[in-house]
């Protein structure tokens, strides 16, 4: 057993001479030190939240039947009981958030609720009234709900709904109420909201978000323009004025293949300034949310037994799927690499983000406790087991729990978050509150994960999740790994840690390889020789009764240092974790259960949660780059010798 | 109502001082409103109070204030509402509506409620007050605890027994010893927690321990309390309910919560004595009538 000793920061908040007894030794999990110090942490504490939410201020949440308001949704992550407006249901999450961005659309900010507001100028309006009106037909196509979407889809806006005087004063309201749930050190509220571009149905939508109190004087739109160099120009003029800010693309899975293409918006290949302005732009990715995961795709990863995991490709509305190549997450990690080799510049230089996207003002992660995403469409459990197809050719019921940020930041404020997420040190969760920490470096010693000091040495010989490896001593062989993961108490037992290496192989094209690097229940599992693959952990759930068990299988804790054994330094890759845990009930099957309707055939019964982090990328040194290229044109070797020393 | 010092009780009757509020707030709105007047069968003037309080309402919402255009339409609106309101009150329009009916009573209700306004407590009223009432300005209790972990990955099937071993021997001690490694595993949750609240707990432990954790007596050792990681034995060294803040540094929002109780209080106590004043038939014999406590601002 390791050695316990007391540490001044314990000291510190320790109300000293109030009990009788010796105050006893504390040291938090291996992961975590000095968690709630009450000081800024330089090791770093992790903090989970929401980072992509709607509310009744949404359009499209609203004409769904959505009431809910800018204060229930930060209610809610807050653990408080909140009500919903469309069941009346009471819902309360288990385990509170510690930071809540609201992420309403730009689009008619906060117009919508004002129609039914006889306060509000807007309530006379023509399109107010209609919307009002007790014997509208919603499926005429001149009803004031789909007057609304059909502007939303297409981008054009009403003109007495986008004055810059009516957005800004939205704006204020939203700013002044995230401001008064802001508690620093105990709950943040970052500010941000959506840019919606879905051109042709095509999901190119950016949620934009701010570091300070104030944000800009009026968000820019997909009214504005769809173009995503558009938004990043409104980004860089924000900045320059001082407003920090950042944008997250998400649904890449149903962008119809565009949102990792590495062809510009309006055609062409990609030039350097374009790659350099998407990466400077967009730190983080959803990998994924309530519409799907954006990972992979099985097609793509016909070797990750795991890849079949809250896949949607029906395209939002259009009812098709859509081109799957460049929509995916894994391959444009790749991708980005091959391009940085081309432009000098990766333009899908990617951490890892994940949301809800939830359109009914409360974001469930916690998979026994969903009531739903889009309003009245599947408010009650009989909606969401509904076996017919909706409007985008699929089910309610393939609809996933929300996903969900976690940041390694120094503390809990809207600057520690914000910069946390900008600098990439961050994971998502497809909604347990795992936690995981993820380093690389050259010369981590096997032991690393074990020791007392294991974080504080782990920064000081690398880098952290979200980074760059440091240039590649001339001793070392290998990068090495260090991966810690702790399951979430509320959920399930941990399966195993795996290691996804991303890469360009010679011959120009996406690669990827899987490794297990460590696993529970070692002693009755090995890695199979013949597939190169820890067999399956076993699945302890009873569908009838929607219930699993941690007592047999999975493990709290799963930690290695792991160093690549097919690493080639003439390599471009990118190494990223995904934690699985032990199968338990999908959302699906804890309904069924609790309402007695039937399984839908459609999804699955049971699903295996899971962690990815963001990547930590290994570039080769310029001049060997440069020395292979010469090589392979000149057909013999240039400049200086490889002399193997440090570079 | 009958009483041999009726004259003395009326004076001290809410629902009189409420009668002789009315006739006095109607007595000066008819001396001061020049509309009221003027307001006879075909003319209606909108005066400039009005005109202002519609500038500003418009100033409130938008950040700006109303165009000359925008204003003009307000007023329209405005004007036309009062002459179709004066016709409508004309034609009885305003008898049997469910709406107006409520929104009558609604009215009363808020007169009941700035009928009297409280005065600003004195020191020692308030004083007395916030110590009886000190939960609703207090922050959420805390605890301070020690933990030994006793770890299923590391133990497997003797779990169970190892973590009755450990609180036998600790609970032999009566104390926390000041090295508690030897008793349970580390590297998951800490063995010492100090003066933390139960949604910060939750964060670490679960929320199914710390619903248990809120139920453990203080200065003894319990076992076995679990948690999503596995056995836990707990030592709780104190429950803090935090002091309420001074009331020097929250005065203001305490006297705001003073006032607004003593004017639900007032409110509701006269809206009962409203209601006392009534015989009420219900002529339908077969349901039970019970009448629920009228609520002030229901």
């Amino acid at each position: 057993m390791k050695k316990i000793t007391l540490k001044p920061a314990a000291l510190s908040i320790a109300i000293a001479g109030a009990f009788a007894t010796a105050l006893p030794a504390g040291a938090d999990s291996v992961g975590e030190p000095d968690r709630d110090s009450g000081q800024p942490n330089p090791l770093k504490n992790v903090y989970f939240g929401e980072q992509h939410l709607h509310t009744s201020n949404s359009p499209d949440a609203f004409v769904v039947g959505t009431r809910q308001t800018w204060e229930q949704a930060y209610e809610w992550g807050l653990g408080k009981e909140v009500t919903l407006s469309t069941s009346g249901e009471k819902i309360q999450k288990s385990t509170p958030y510690d930071f809540v961005a609201i992420t309403d659309h730009a689009e008619y900010f906060g117009v919508m609720p004002s129609l039914i507001d006889k306060d509000s100028p807007l309530f006379q309006t023509p399109l107010a009234k209609k919307l009002r009106d007790p014997k509208a037909n919603p499926s005429d196509p001149e009803s004031a709900i789909n007057q609304i979407l059909r502007s939303l889809v297409t981008g054009t806006p009403m003109k007495e709904f986008v004055s810059p005087e009516l957005q800004s004063s939205n704006w204020q309201r939203y700013v002044e109420t995230a401001n008064k749930y802001n508690d620093p050190g105990k709950f943040t509220t970052l500010l941000g909201y959506e840019w919606t571009s879905i051109p042709n149905g095509r999901n190119m939508h950016r949620n934009v978000f701010f570091r300070g109190d104030t944000g800009p004087v009026v968000p820019f739109t997909a009214f504005d323009s769809i173009y995503p160099e558009d938004l990043w120009t409104f980004l860089e003029s924000q900045r320059s004025a001082g407003i920090e800010n950042f944008a997250i693309p998400h649904n890449g899975n149903l962008s119809d293949g565009w949102m990792f293409s590495p062809y510009e918006f309006l055609g062409g290949p990609m030039d350097a300034r374009y790659a350099a302005r998407q990466q400077a732009n967009e730190p983080l990715t959803e990998i994924i949310q309530t519409k799907g995961s954006s990972d992979t795709h099985p097609l793509f990863s016909p070797n990750d037994e795991f890849a079949n995991f809250e896949i949607q490709q029906n395209m939002i509305n259009v009812g098709q799927t859509g081109q799957m190549k460049y929509g995916y997450f894994r391959q444009a990690l790749a991708d980005g690499m091959a391009l940085e080799d081309k432009l000098g510049t990766n333009p899908f230089k990617y951490g890892v983000a994940a949301g809800s996207d939830n359109h009914g003002g409360y974001s469930p992660n916690e998979e026994f406790n969903y009531h739903g995403s889009h309003g009245v469409l599947d408010d009650t459990p009989a909606k969401r087991l509904n076996p017919v197809q909706n409007a985008s050719g699929t089910t309610n019921g393939v609809m996933g729990s929300a996903g969900v940020t976690a940041v390694w930041a120094t503390e809990n404020t809207r600057p520690a978050i914000f910069d946390a997420m900008k600098s990439k040190e961050t994971y998502g969760t497809s909604g347990p509150l795992i936690k995981l920490r993820f380093f690389g470096g050259w010369k981590y010693k096997s032991g690393l994960v074990k020791d007392e000091d294991f974080v504080e040495e782990a920064y000081a010989d690398g880098v952290p999740m979200g980074s760059d490896l440091t240039p590649q001593p001339g001793r070392a062989k290998a990068p090495t790994f260090a991966v810690w993961a702790m399951k979430d108490p509320e959920s399930g037992n941990l399966d195993r840690v795996q290691i996804i290496k991303s890469f360009v192989n010679k011959w120009g094209l996406a690669g990827e390889k899987i490794y297990d690097v460590v696993w529970s229940d070692e002693s009755t599992r090995q890695i199979d020789p013949d597939t190169g693959k820890v067999p399956p952990v076993g699945n302890t759930v009873d569908v009838k009764t929607a219930t699993y068990s941690n007592d047999s299988i999975g493990a709290n804790q799963l930690r290695a240092v792991w160093t690549d054994p097919d690493f080639d330094p003439m390599q471009r890759a990118a190494y990223y974790v995904r934690v699985l845990e032990i199968p338990t009930p999908r959302w699906t099957t804890y309904e069924a259960v609790r309402n007695n309707l039937p399984l839908l055939p459609n999804v699955a019964a049971t699903i295996q949660e899971r962690a990815w982090s963001s990547p930590i990328w290994y570039t080769p040194p310029q001049e060997k780059i440069l020395e292979a290229k010469l090589k392979k044109l000149t057909g013999h070797t240039w400049g200086p010798a490889s002399s193997g020393g440090d570079n | 109502m009958s009483s041999p010092n009726r004259f003395g009780r009326l004076l001290r009757d809410p629902l009189i001082h409420f009668l002789l509020i009315g006739v006095a707030i109607y007595a000066t709105y008819g001396l001061l409103d020049p509309t009221a007047e003027n307001d006879d069968a075909a003319t209606i003037t909108v005066s400039q109070e009005e005109i202002q309080s519609i500038n500003e309402q418009w100033t409130r919402l938008w950040n700006r204030p109303p165009t000359e255009e925008e204003l003009a339409s307000m007023l329209r609106k405005h004007v036309r509402t009062r002459i179709l309101y004066k016709e409508a009150l004309a034609m009885g329009l305003d008898r049997d509506d469910q709406v107006i009916e409520r929104r009558l009573a609604q009215k009363v209700e808020l007169l009941s409620r700035s009928l009297v306004v409280p005065e600003p407590p004195s020191d020692e009223i308030l004083v007395a007050w916030y110590t009886e009432n000190p939960d609703q300005f207090r922050a959420a209790d805390t605890y301070t605890l020690s933990q030994v972990f006793l770890d299923p990955d590391r133990r497997g099937d003797s779990t169970g027994a190892d973590a009755a071993a450990a609180l036998g021997a600790l609970q032999a001690m009566d104390r926390v010893p000041e090295d508690l490694s030897a008793y349970g595993d580390s590297g998951i949750v800490g063995s010492y927690y100090a003066g933390r609240d139960s949604t910060q707990l939750s964060k670490v432990f679960g929320s199914g321990f710390v619903n248990q954790l809120v139920t453990l007596e203080p200065r003894r050792w319990h076992g076995p309390v679990l948690s999503g990681y596995g056995v836990h034995l707990v030592y709780v060294h104190q429950v803090t309910k935090p002091e309420p803040p001074a009331l020097a540094d929250i005065r203001a929002q305490v006297e705001e919560a003073w006032m607004l109780e003593q004017v639900e209080q007032r409110s509701a106590a006269f809206i009962d004595e409203l209601v006392e004043r009534y015989d009420v038939v219900v002529e339908a014999t077969e349901v039970p009538l019970t009448v629920p406590p009228v609520q002030a601002g229901e």
